[in-house]
């Protein structure tokens, strides 16, 4: 059982890094925004190439997140606001239009070859119960339950979370209030697509491989999450994401399940779906 | 001369697939991104009849034809519980789940797909590359056929009352359930037919060659000539599955490319190329008939009192209200 | 037996009664109004009809038969047709398919029939023709529905609701935005359904023109019915009146306006608003009015050179003009025009109320002075071009904004309220919070409860304590008095006059004219989008016209 909940809390946590930002978009904006995955691939292709060119890993994590957030930034700016009249079905299929794009951009750039990323954290490791744990594993488990308790904290605690739960309650009345909203919501894609390529740069570490397709099955898997934990709701968004990657381990390991662990969520969010069609917590900030 | 066989035979299958995905994208404006994984089942049924019970093509044809057919079932009754972008979500979904039964379930051949599926063949003659073109044609006439009957009839009528306003249709008596279903019904046994020709066309099916991109690939076609039009989708199709076979170089760059079409489509041509509000099908009316514009143009659908739109014409489902917006009560 | 027989109907959202023990019962072939003012319940107790709403409780029987799960869907084979408030005609279709598809009937449950190419059905074409020849759109069938003005649009709207020959047919405010012109042809379209044996529910905002088309109308108040019976006798009711232009006063005053009949009540129409319960009313008399406000009491009309004069008298401001100048302001929404060509001032220090009814646009147009709207116009305030600024800069640069139906936002605590807004002052929040809490003692104690669970009267000081956080120069307030209870709206108006005393203007719409009126320095009169009236609010209460611009219009 052991291996199986470090790996699963550890993968979740990443998914939780990933899935954070679109949530929080979601909830100002009522779109799907799947570039954000591509945010994940950009991150942790600049920390490597700066690893491998002699920088330590985490100034080579830092520089892929201000990467990522420059292009965060330049998206929302560009693609995402003149399209957001045009209706969320638009703007999500114009986001995997650019999540493709970039993807094959990626490929162009670093070539199609796999990178290692051969980082050792130097954090306590060791075995437990049996069950060897990385440092990059306690890494990650770190970084998860810093980026739950932040999000909270900040969500409930910092001007910045306040006027993001504002907006996303009751968008037009925020803007009589004096809340520039589309700061907000640039602040929000910063936010997101920085956390997005620090989940790029660990997942990099811990599979010790770089590719230009590593965004495409937490890219879809994302979308899974966020529906689950009800859209919009970034708590639930991280709950969500420590449900899914604990069940897909468990499941694989212990039930012998025949289909591969990718497809575990997509059956769960189907399944879910067609009991509760609105989300397994809905609207848990935005109550009307 | 063989090669520009396989690449108009390659466009030819997109053309059908995009004309059927057309209908459930365009004439019933639902979100379908699974077209692909629709393709997939077609042609492994093709494959796995074809091979391992030794049918003939045309008997495991129609078997593939009414498999997808019952998918499109599946995901038309889905689809009537579901919000727009959930729905896009699912279908999206859907694409994981069929390509992971492809890989695992050891019917379909696993990871190494159906190898030496049997050519088709037609009185004793076995289909050459000239064979697989007149099919393929053939495919798209009865694809275009269908869904221009359609277009015209009661039930493409509601679709597009109901692409343009669900509630409004129902209250106008539309049967939205079942007409909805019969589009999703209709949009995967064309893919399904289409998927049936493509199969013994490569004689190899794996699991990855029909994955979410592909469907993408065939979103982006109906969507670059132009939501809801035939013409639309078949341009679509010339276009963007003739271009990386006619440049080699494009072939490396071909999803950038499509990425990057549907983003500068999305963003500065929502209508399509060609489609029904584009700019260039009012060009093409005002060159027609001066003075006029594209609505008043009633030629197109002979004596009666409609005028020239038909179903024919639409595009995604436009803003919905924002949550909250709507309080219940005054 | 009647056609439609509701009993005892009672709606509840949440904690909230929409409505509570409706009878109402309509006759084959009546037409029948429902009116009410803003909150009143009528869209609820229509969308119930409709099967949008599913009742908490009541009887509704349709036809002689009990309908028990009512959707939309299936109201329209019962032969219950509606049409919708806003526009939901298929836009992508031509105005002649639009009505085909709904005069298709049974043909689309057929498979085959389904399967029919439509255009060659020439009884639906047919059919079609003549119901476009009778709603007059036959110019129109061939033109696309999203290139209709909004009359048009709510003519289609009719005959596709027609198309499926329905026992009653269900109008939902199709008046909204049309215009005078437009609510006159509309009107005697919907009176040339009377030979087609429809029965007619009709639920409308402008009650002069709705009572002008049915034979009995029911009025609603705050989810209850409070009168129903001829058109002449509703009008004339002091229930009605009262529950219209303010609910706080006795309704004394409208003794000797039953008599009247049909369209003309206005002549014999009460002379006074029935007075305002509101203490806070008498010592706002002795506060000092500006005498810019006093020289304003002219038509809306007024020249360039009267506003001149006035501009010389008023108190010194940086330019001795206005703090908001508003002149020739529209403001538009796709195809319905809200407000046309208003012009509005409001002077330093000055408690400005615009009264109207429901639908007039008053709410268009403070949202547009705030910025949620676009207008085209003019809009000066403090020497700034309001129109070229974002919302969330004229908050910053001292408009404070009280929206309609107060918009807490219902996860945040009062504090948080409180502080989203400060962020648009530079002076933090911490002294602004204290100095609302100290106007509003009741909030303080309950600073850390999410708004959303307040009552309505703690949102509504909320809403007020928020706006107050810019230390505005200008208080925009819409509909405070919305749901609350008279004791409340007192209390709500005395924190007006004072903030007006305190140097801040106030620009108040209110559907409530009786409590707005006597609060106001001065006032202006809203009718479909156009200011008809303005004056000293003590005059204005004293005239007759006021009450006719809600039950005439």
């Amino acid at each position: 059982m052991f291996p199986a909940l470090v790996d699963g809390i550890t993968v979740g946590a990443l998914y939780a890094l990933l899935a954070l930002g679109p949530s929080l978009v979601y909830g100002l904006l009522r779109v799907l925004d799947i570039a954000n995955a591509a945010a994940l691939v950009l991150g942790a292709y600049i920390g490597v190439t700066l690893f491998q060119h002699g920088l330590p890993w985490w100034l080579g994590a830092l520089a892929g997140m201000a990467g990522s957030v420059i292009l965060g930034l330049l998206l929302q700016r560009f693609l995402y606001r003149p399209l957001l009249d045009q209706g969320p079905l638009v703007v999500l299929v114009a986001s995997i239009g650019v999540f493709i794009a970039m993807e094959e951009a990626f490929r162009l750039i670093w070539k199609p070859y796999p990178r290692q990323f051969p980082v050792t954290v130097p954090l306590p490791h060791g075995t437990i119960a049996g069950t060897p744990v990385t440092g990059v594993q306690v890494l990650m488990l770190i970084l998860g339950v810093v980026v739950l308790l932040g999000s909270w904290w900040v969500l409930g605690h910092t001007r910045l979370g306040f006027t993001w739960r504002a907006t996303a309650q009751d968008r037009e009345t925020a803007r009589a209030m004096g809340v520039n909203v589309n700061r907000v919501v640039a602040g929000i894609f910063a936010a997101g697509y920085a956390l997005a390529a620090l989940a790029g740069v660990l997942f990099a570490i811990r599979y010790n491989t770089v590719t230009p397709d590593m965004g495409d099955v937490p890219a879809y898997k994302m979308l899974a999450i966020i529906v689950l934990g009800g859209l919009g709701n970034p708590m639930g968004t991280i709950l969500a994401a420590f449900v899914i990657g604990l069940a897909e381990s468990i499941v694989n390991t212990y039930w012998g399940f025949i289909l591969p662990r990718d497809t575990i969520a997509f059956l769960v969010l189907i399944a879910i779906l067609l009991i509760r069609p609105a989300g397994l917590l809905p609207k848990g900030l935005t109550r009307a | 001369m063989s090669y520009l066989l396989v690449v108009a035979t390659t466009v030819v299958i997109y053309a059908v697939l995009s004309v059927g995905l057309n209908i459930a994208v365009g004439y019933a404006g639902q979100p379908h991104l699974a077209q692909g994984a629709f393709l997939g089942i077609g042609a492994y049924m093709v494959a796995v009849f074809s091979t391992r019970y030794e049918l003939s093509f045309w008997v495991s044809m129609l078997i593939a034809i009414a498999v997808t057919a019952a998918s499109g079932l599946l995901l038309g009754v889905i689809s009537l519980r579901l919000r727009d972008d959930f729905l896009a979500i699912v279908t999206i979904g859907v694409n994981f789940v069929v390509v992971a039964i492809f890989q695992y379930v050891p019917w379909f051949g696993g990871a190494t797909g159906v190898y030496a599926i049997p050519l088709p063949s037609i009185g004793g003659q076995q289909f050459g590359n000239g064979e697989f073109l007149i099919l393929g044609l053939v495919m798209l006439a009865i694809a275009v056929a269908v869904s221009g009957y359609l277009a015209r009839s009661w039930l493409g009528l509601g679709l597009a009352s109901l692409r343009d306003d669900e509630l409004a249709s129902a209250s106008s008596g539309t049967p939205v359930a079942p007409f909805k279903i019969t589009a999703f019904v209709v949009s995967a046994a064309i893919a399904g037919m289409a998927g049936a020709l493509y199969a013994p066309f490569l004689s190899a099916v794996t699991p990855t060659s029909f994955g979410f991109t592909e469907s993408i690939v065939m979103l982006a076609m109906v969507m670059f000539g132009g939501v809801g039009t035939i013409r639309g989708a078949i341009l679509g199709a010339v276009v963007l599955g003739a271009l990386p076979e006619i440049f080699r170089f494009v072939s490396d760059y071909r999803l950038l490319i499509f990425g990057g079409i549907l983003v500068l489509v999305l963003r500065f041509q929502p209508q399509g190329i060609i489609g029904t509000d584009s700019a260039a099908a009012g060009w093409w009316s005002r060159f027609r008939r001066p003075g006029h514009s594209a609505d008043d143009d009633g030629s197109g659908g002979g004596a009666g009192p409609y005028g020239a739109v038909g179903a024919a014409g639409g595009s995604l489902p436009g803003p919905v209200d924002a949550p909250g917006a709507g309080s219940a009560g005054e | 037996m009647p056609l439609l027989e509701i009993e005892d109907l009672t709606v509840r959202f949440g904690g909230v009664t929409a409505l509570s023990g409706i009878d109402l019962s309509l006759e084959r072939g009546e037409f029948c109004a429902v009116i009410g003012p803003n909150g009143a319940g009528k869209t609820t107790l229509f969308n119930v009809i409709a099967g949008v709403i599913r009742p908490s409780s009541g009887r509704f029987r349709f036809d002689g038969a009990v309908v028990h799960r009512a959707r939309p869907a299936t109201m329209r084979h019962r032969g219950i047709a509606r049409t919708f408030q806003v526009s939901r005609v298929f836009g992508s279709l031509t105005v002649a398919e639009n009505v085909a598809i709904a005069a298709a009937g049974r043909r689309l449950l057929r498979p085959l029939g389904a399967l029919r190419r439509y255009r060659a059905d020439s009884e639906v074409s047919d059919r079609v023709a003549q119901l476009l020849a009778d709603t007059g759109l036959s110019r129109r069938a061939r033109d696309r529905a999203d290139a209709l003005n909004i009359g048009d649009v709510r003519r289609l709207d009719i005959a596709r609701a027609l198309a499926g020959d329905p026992a009653l047919l269900l109008l939902d405010e199709p008046a909204a935005g049309i215009g005078v012109d437009g609510m006159r042809s509309l009107g005697e379209l919907i009176s040339s359904l009377r030979g087609r044996g429809v029965s007619v529910l009709l639920v409308e905002h402008y009650v002069g023109w709705a009572l002008s088309l049915v034979d009995r109308a029911v009025v609603l108040d705050m989810g209850e019915k409070i009168a129903e019976g001829l058109p002449a006798d509703v009008r004339a009711n002091p229930r009605v009146i009262t529950a219209y232009l303010g609910h706080s006063g006795q309704a004394g005053a409208a003794e000797g306006s039953a008599a009247s009949g049909g369209r003309d009540g206005a002549e014999t129409a009460p002379a006074a608003l029935p007075p305002s319960a509101s203490t806070a009313a008498g010592p706002l008399a002795n506060r000092a009015r500006t005498a810019a406000a006093q020289q304003e009491s002219s038509t809306v009309g007024a020249t360039p050179s009267a506003r001149a004069d006035a501009r010389t008298v008023a108190p010194p401001t940086t330019d001795g003009a206005a703090l908001l100048r508003i002149a020739d302001l529209s403001v538009t929404y796709g195809h319905v025009s809200a407000v046309r060509g208003v012009s509005l001032n409001v002077h330093p220090g000055e408690f400005v109320t615009v009264v109207g009814a429901n639908g007039a646009g008053k709410s268009s147009l403070l949202k547009c002075v705030m910025g949620l709207v676009p207008g085209a116009g003019t809009m000066i305030f403090s020497d700034r071009d309001l129109l070229s600024e974002p919302a969330h800069r004229r908050a910053a640069g001292g408009i404070g904004y009280v929206p309609e139906g107060r918009r807490i936002f219902p996860g945040l605590t009062v504090e948080e309220n409180l502080k989203v807004t400060a962020g648009a002052h530079p002076d933090g929040a911490a002294p602004m919070i204290d100095q609302v809490f100290a106007m509003f003692p009741s909030l303080a104690r309950r600073r850390h409860q999410f708004g959303g669970n307040l009552s309505g009267g703690e949102q509504s000081m909320l809403a007020m304590g928020r706006a107050m956080m810019t230390q505005p120069h200008l208080l925009v307030a819409d509909e405070i008095t919305l749901g609350l209870a008279p004791v409340v709206v007192d209390e709500l108006f005395e924190h007006l006059t004072r903030m007006a005393a305190s140097g801040i203007s106030v620009l108040l719409a209110e559907q409530n004219a009786a409590v707005a009126l006597a609060a106001a320095d001065r006032a202006y009169v809203m009718e479909v989008g156009h200011m008809t009236m303005t004056g000293p609010a003590a005059d204005l209460r004293q005239d007759h016209r006021v009450i006719a611009a809600y039950l005439e219009m």
